[in-house]
């Protein structure tokens, strides 16, 4: 008479199903969510290490144009005299850790400045102990370099195909 | 058999009751978890842009610092790095910049150009620059760079 209405009013899906898909497409969003915001992390970390490198270079770079300021004073202070002697023993006293040496035409100083425990910045100037059109120094170094001195392995003693000796 | 009719019924909606019950509930933990989901993409994007300007700056930043280096002068080195004159304002400049970091009047993005101390001696003029980019309140990166011109020149090499 009355059939017995099989249908459960829910288009055939039984109970349960639709809690499993909520909850395999939360997983999915915020596995994503979580990644996207670990990624964009990761870039921040990135700019981070480029921008306090660059900080370190600029830093070294403004110590090293200090230096060259008092050399160029003092050179110019220098070359009212002798200059390859007042200007070395200027060098010595204002800066000690420089490196003098004569060269033909004037006088070359030598110096590293650091700029991280891997880098160093090498400089390396001639100032002239005479000069028609009025400059008094050369820049012929100014750039970076490992400060890890390289350590070469000695040799390991290989048989040299040489069957005697 | 009107009393049987009605139990029928009423175990034939069961079902449906139960699974409209629970949609209304997975649907009220989805919206709720899918609002904290978006929150955390929207921090994520907001972060990525963040990054990218302050990536930009850094670059932009370094060729303003060697721009700095030759001429030591704020307004030649913005007009070498942007291609406009900066809005000098005594010893320093404002450049408004949009996200590309190229000059905009309408940028969001702010370059501020300090010179921080110049040194005068017999031989030359030591000066020393900051450079600041800000988006906001955000201090997306900042610079101090320095440059030295001496008076009787000198030649590179």
């Amino acid at each position: 008479m009355n059939e017995k209405k099989n249908s459960t009013g829910t288009g055939g899906m039984g109970v349960g199903y639709v809690s499993l898909i909520m909850i395999f497409a939360v997983i999915c969003l915020t596995v994503l969510a979580v990644l996207s915001y670990q990624a964009a992390g990761a870039n921040d970390i990135l700019n981070d290490k480029s921008g306090a490198f660059t900080r370190e270079y600029y830093a070294a770079d403004s110590r090293a144009k200090e230096k060259l300021a008092l050399l160029d004073d003092m050179a110019l202070t220098a070359s009212a005299g002798f200059f390859s002697d007042d200007f070395a023993v200027l060098c010595g006293e204002e800066i000690p850790d420089a490196a003098v040496r004569s060269v033909p035409e004037g006088v070359e100083v030598s110096f590293i400045e650091p700029i991280n425990d891997r880098l160093d910045l090498k400089v390396s100037i001639v100032f002239y102990s005479f000069s028609a059109d009025g400059s008094r120094y050369r820049i012929d170094e100014w750039r970076s370099l490992s400060a890890v001195t390289d350590t070469t392995d000695e040799a390991l003693g290989v048989w040299d195909g040489s069957m005697f000796n | 058999m009107i009393t049987l009719d009605r139990n029928e019924n009423k175990a034939a909606m069961r079902p449906a009751n139960l699974f409209f019950v629970e949609l209304i509930i997975v649907l009220l933990f989805f919206s709720i978890s899918a609002a904290i989901i978006l929150q955390v993409f929207a921090a994520a994007d907001h972060k990525q842009d963040i990054g990218e300007l302050t990536e930009r700056s850094i670059v932009c930043a370094q060729s303003i610092a060697e721009c700095y280096s030759v001429t030591a002068d704020i307004s030649e080195s913005a007009e070498l790095v942007f291609g406009t004159d900066a809005a000098a304002t005594g010893s320093g400049a404002v450049l408004r910049l949009d996200n590309e970091l190229k000059a905009s009047a309408d940028g969001n993005v702010t370059l501020t150009l300090t010179e921080m101390n110049r040194e005068m001696t017999d031989a030359g003029c030591f000066t020393r620059l900051s450079i600041a980019f800000t988006h906001g309140d955000i201090e997306l990166y900042t610079l101090i760079c320095s440059a030295y011109v001496p008076n009787g020149g000198a030649t590179d090499e």
